[in-house]
């Protein structure tokens, strides 16, 4: 008999379920940073209020390379439901806390479907997962180096403004020299 | 079905309650269960197996239940109505093909495709 398994997809149940599930997350942190927008924006954080905007749109574009991914291997990729967002933060430090937070909830995502991959050998997978744990350095970099910031420049005075200000320069260099 | 298409059948997995066979002319998997006979794509039956697996079995025993459970497939122009004893004959029936695709999954891969 032909093996229709494999005719199929490239991908087992196993891994197309979890890459589901991580196209979900991409798109729950995708709302999160547009609820995070929406509170640096109504607080007059306008410089925050851009990161997260940009953070947002840089979300979905990791939860459609996936989406397409799970689609040209043959797999069936579901377009997710997110409900539940927070929407109140109780302070300026507190959006940045969540949004590193979230960003290493990402990364331990990503580590737990790697190690699926080399159990089953899944290395085409696995080698397509190597972007995004580049872009997780990323991520897990600027999260941390905004919250650096507030203990930098602290949040007395015009503190919080200069924070903010601060925000839109954060940028990895990956260990480039300057 | 006609004759030419019969001939060319391999079953995949029959228990009591019926049987799946594949048709390497067409890919087609036809499923012959409770009376009826269906023709599916492979994913189609994948998606069946899914859902024949989603049955709340519990649920179906409960006293306010019909009894009955109609699967309805998109995509698929059949649907099946059908008791707990036929759920479980199918569970049973599809569990037992999907097992040996992924078998023969592994043989091909063991036999043709060299690690
Ligand atoms: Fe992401
Ligand atoms: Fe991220």
């Amino acid at each position: 008999m032909k093996d229709l398994v494999r005719h199929k997809s490239l991908l087992s149940t196993e891994i197309e379920s979890s890459l589901n599930q991580q196209i979900k997350k991409e798109a729950h942190s995708s709302s999160l940073y547009l609820a995070m927008a929406s509170w640096c924006d109504r607080n007059g954080f306008d410089c925050s209020a851009q990161y997260f905007y940009d953070q947002s749109e840089e979300e979905r574009k990791h939860q459609m390379k996936l989406f397409h991914y799970v689609l040209d291997m043959g797999g069936t990729a579901i377009s997710p439901d997110i409900n539940n967002i927070k929407i109140e933060y109780m302070s300026f430090r507190e959006v940045f806390e969540d949004a590193l937070e979230q960003e290493i909830a990402i990364t331990q995502s990503f580590k737990n479907i790697a190690a699926k991959c080399h159990k089953e050998q899944d290395f085409v997978t696995l080698e397509f997962l190597n972007w995004f744990f580049k872009e997780q350095r990323e991520e897990e970099f600027k999260a941390r180096r905004a919250l650096e910031l507030f203990d930098l420049i602290g949040e007395a005075g015009t503190g919080r403004w200069e924070i903010d200000r601060h925000i839109a320069k954060i940028k990895y260099s990956e260990g480039e020299e300057a | 079905m006609n004759q030419l298409a019969q001939i060319t059948q391999t079953e995949v997995f029959s228990t009591n309650f019926g049987s799946i066979s594949h048709c390497p002319r067409t890919d087609l998997l036809t499923l012959t269960f409770s009376g009826k006979t269906v023709t599916y794509k492979y994913p189609c039956l994948q998606r069946l197996n899914k859902v024949i697996n989603q049955v709340d079995l519990a649920k179906m025993t409960d006293a306010s239940h019909s009894g009955l459970e109609i699967i309805f497939l998109c995509g698929a122009e059949d649907c099946f109505v059908l008791d707990i004893h036929e759920i479980l004959g199918l569970k049973d029936l599809l569990h037992g093909t999907f097992t040996m695709f992924n078998l023969n999954s592994t043989i091909k891969d063991c036999l043709q495709r060299v690690i």
